[in-house]
């Protein structure tokens, strides 16, 4: 005699698939809460695209050895030229509270024993990029297709005092300061 | 007329007494020569590099020749000599035979086991080694040179390898990446460009391409088993592409890293000299003569020898085909160049 027929296993597996998804449900529960901010550019005859994504419980709670809160900034070059950057003449910025916390671009000569610590691997990630490839004509030169690149900033976290409201990019090699703020509540 | 007198050279010799004697080292001297005759003209046959009778004679595959001829010569002479050791016949079964002529059979046995270590010993000392695979890392390019025209170039010269290729790293390159302690070595280095690659070879052969300029030279660098290469020169080696001088500035610092490695890089290449014909690992006193050296790349009797005995014949046959550049501008690789990568070839 079968103790197991097919509509009892479907019935469990039913089961089994509804705590499933209960379950992550709880764990996903904060999904909507990240805060986006966006900025453009123009590099050539295209547009540069630059965004950051927060999400406020973690950027709370993280840290880089208990000195820094690590910020990923998405850049997605639309311009038909290369965006050229430098740790040494960039700037980059974030206005919290109303303060304008200026972060590290450059871990490596702004905390050396910090970055002398971390593996080859880690060091090609968290390095600041010297470029940012030209996007390329797609065949037909009807569309362009992008370059995409991340790269992240170090804020000094005892200047953190909250969430930033706005973060400000100066790149030298364009001249011009990119603000990259949340998009209006509307378009959310 | 020649073979009337060898007949009356052999007929004279099987009169002497002493022809029991030497026959068999007549016919193994007779094997030799014909072992050296049928190799050359395999060598010559068989691959693009033809190398002269001297060149021959010097190469490793002579020596192979000479080792094994004289180790046959001395097994003939082991086997010949009988120092007070009395051969006895035995016509009943082995162990008695062993019994009899013990102490012979172990003389002969010892010095053959001798004979064959030395032999090896001596195939060994003159075999070529392998050579390895080189990485090739793109430091930072000039706006004449895009990385995939540099790769397609780097891609054809692998097509004629047999044996090892250059490998390519596409990773950016960015001092940003290194310790603060690789910064300053590397600030304080006379060659510091150098010193960049050598921590991004993290000791394996490896060349960097750069279009900035180096410490100490004009085109190239070169420590251990890491070179670097600048296109920082472009007006000195202009109206030819940076392509067509990349090319024989990979190929002829491929070899460097390869004979470094083996400790057999000439003591006196690239040392500064006035005097230049055009060699492969000369000095260049007039830095305009670039041009004319990638223009009639070759390899000398002497450099042909260095490499044949190092690395064996497919490498040098490769090394001598791919210096002539033909294949650089055959239809095909010329063709793809201009179509794709925008850069014109010509002679």
């Amino acid at each position: 005699m079968k103790l197991i027929t097919a509509p009892h296993l479907v019935c469990v597996l039913a089961v089994i698939g509804t705590l499933a998804s209960l379950s992550f449900a709880e764990i996903g529960g904060r999904s909507g809460r990240s805060k986006t901010f966006n900025g453009t550019a123009t590099v050539g005859n295209g547009e540069c695209r630059f965004s950051i994504s927060l999400e406020p419980v973690s950027f709370a709670v993280n840290s880089v050895a208990g000195k820094y809160k690590l910020v990923e900034v998405s850049i997605e070059n639309r311009g038909t030229t290369p965006l050229v950057l430098s740790s040494d003449q960039d700037h980059f910025d974030a206005v919290i509270n109303g303060q304008v916390v200026p972060a590290v671009l450059s871990l490596q000569r702004a905390d050396s024993v910090l970055w002398d610590s971390y593996s080859i691997s880690t060091r090609k990630d968290l390095a600041y990029p010297l470029r940012v490839g030209a996007a390329m004509a797609a065949v037909g030169g009807r569309d362009i297709v992008a370059e995409y690149m991340s790269m992240f900033v170090f804020l000094p976290a005892d200047r953190v005092s909250g969430i930033p409201t706005e973060f400000r990019y100066t790149i030298a090699s364009l001249g011009t300061t990119v603000t990259l703020r949340q998009p209006p509540a509307t378009a959310q | 007329m020649l073979s009337r007198a060898w007949d009356l050279l052999i007929g004279w010799l099987k009169s002497r007494q002493y022809w029991a004697s030497i026959e068999p080292f007549v016919i193994i001297a007779l094997g030799w020569g014909g072992a050296q005759l049928l190799s050359f003209e395999w060598i010559s046959a068989a691959s693009p590099f033809k190398p002269s009778i001297a060149l021959f004679l010097g190469s490793y595959m002579s020596h192979w020749i000479s080792i094994g001829a004289m180790g046959l010569a001395a097994l003939t002479l082991l086997f010949r000599s009988r120092p007070n050791i009395p051969l006895r016949e035995s016509a009943s079964k082995f162990r008695m035979f062993w019994s009899a002529n013990r102490r012979l059979i172990i003389y002969r046995g010892v010095g053959t086991t001798l004979i064959f270590a030395i032999v090896a010993l001596g195939i060994h000392v003159y075999a070529p080694s392998r050579v390895s695979h080189i990485t090739v890392r793109f430091m930072d390019l000039d706006s004449d040179v895009t990385p995939e025209g540099l790769a397609y170039l780097i891609y054809e010269i692998n097509r004629l390898q047999q044996n090892w290729y250059f490998e390519i790293n596409f990773d950016p390159f960015n001092q940003e990446e290194f310790t603060s302690g690789q910064v300053a070595r590397c600030r304080d280095d006379t060659r510091p460009k150098l010193c960049q690659a050598e921590i991004l070879a993290m000791g394996q052969p490896f060349i960097g391409i750069t279009a900035q300029p180096l410490g100490g030279a004009l085109f190239a660098e070169h420590r251990g088993a890491v070179s670097v290469i600048t296109t920082a020169e472009q007006p000195v080696y202009a109206p030819l592409t940076s392509y067509e001088y990349l090319a024989y500035c990979l190929i002829l610092q491929g070899m460097s890293i390869h004979l470094d490695a083996e400790g057999g890089l000439p003591k006196d290449a690239f040392s500064s000299d006035k005097l230049s014909h055009g060699g492969f690992f000369q000095f260049l006193p007039y830095k305009q003569a670039v041009k004319s050296s990638i223009l009639a790349a070759r390899l000398t009797p002497e450099e042909e020898m260095l490499l044949l005995n190092r690395f064996g014949r497919d490498y040098v046959a490769t090394c001598a085909n791919l210096l002539t550049m033909d294949w650089l501008y055959s239809d095909r690789v010329k063709g793809n160049f201009e179509r794709v990568f925008k850069a014109k070839l010509e002679r």
